[in-house]
């Protein structure tokens, strides 16, 4: 678990309506990768957080941010 | 730099899962050949049944093996091989059972590097020699290496 990082990922799947399932296959990852970003127990590379802010259309430091 | 995505996370995480079926199996061929060291009557039920528990586990292994030799023409040699994926979660889990193991390897062939000959570890393990206080090593590892893969890649409810 990271405690310096916080992410908004299961609010913007939300907004978006789509499941965890469905952004993992739009940016070619597992769902297990999402799911365990979005709860915070693993920290993705950048290129997995530039991959989802690009799929969101929103600058990266609007998915992640430092707590 | 473009990302082309060649093999399917969920296939490398299918031959992760199997792989950690594999070293719990070996696990626990091991661990009951070295608890088979400690039963001297050999026609007891208990010794019959670990024998035969014994050779449950080396079938499953080798039918798992099996079913994992179809992962070798979609994953990558090197990854095959080495359990290096492309998906970054698969990935980090792999690396992860991999240090848990050598860790585990590392201490448990120091204590026996140093001490094995030692007069007070004998008797500490006596009527058992150093090839069984291997054995148990061996399965420890193993079975450290397969449960930290299928914990962490354990099937969670979906949060959707």
């Amino acid at each position: 678990m990271n405690e310096d990082l916080d992410n908004h990922i299961h609010k913007l799947r939300l907004q978006h309506k789509i499941s965890q399932q469905e952004l993992a296959d739009a940016i070619g990852v597992s769902r297990k990768t999402i799911s365990t970003v979005e709860t915070g127990r693993f920290t993705p590379s950048v290129v997995i957080a530039l991959r989802i802010a690009a799929h969101f259309a929103i600058p990266v430091e609007q998915v992640f941010e430092l707590k | 730099m473009a990302t082309s995505i060649l093999v399917p996370p969920e296939t490398e995480q299918e031959y992760l899962t199997i792989t950690g079926k594999i070293s719990l199996a070996l696990a626990f061929f091991i661990l009951v050949k070295a608890a088979l060291a400690m039963i001297n009557d050999t026609d007891s039920a208990i010794y019959w049944s670990l024998g035969l528990a014994s050779l449950a586990s080396v079938v499953y292994c080798v039918v798992l093996g099996i079913k994992s030799m179809k992962f070798a023409k979609n994953i990558s040699h090197l990854g095959f091989w080495t359990l290096t994926f492309d998906d970054e979660y698969v990935d980090y889990v792999s690396s992860f059972s991999l240090r848990v193991t050598c860790h585990i390897l590392i201490l448990g062939t120091m204590i026996l590097a140093v001490w094995g000959d030692s007069r007070w570890f004998v008797e500490l393990i006596a009527p058992y020699r150093i090839t069984n206080a291997l054995q148990v090593l061996l399965g420890v590892a193993a079975a450290a290496h397969g449960t930290s893969i299928l914990w962490k890649l354990r099937e969670e409810d979906l949060d959707e």
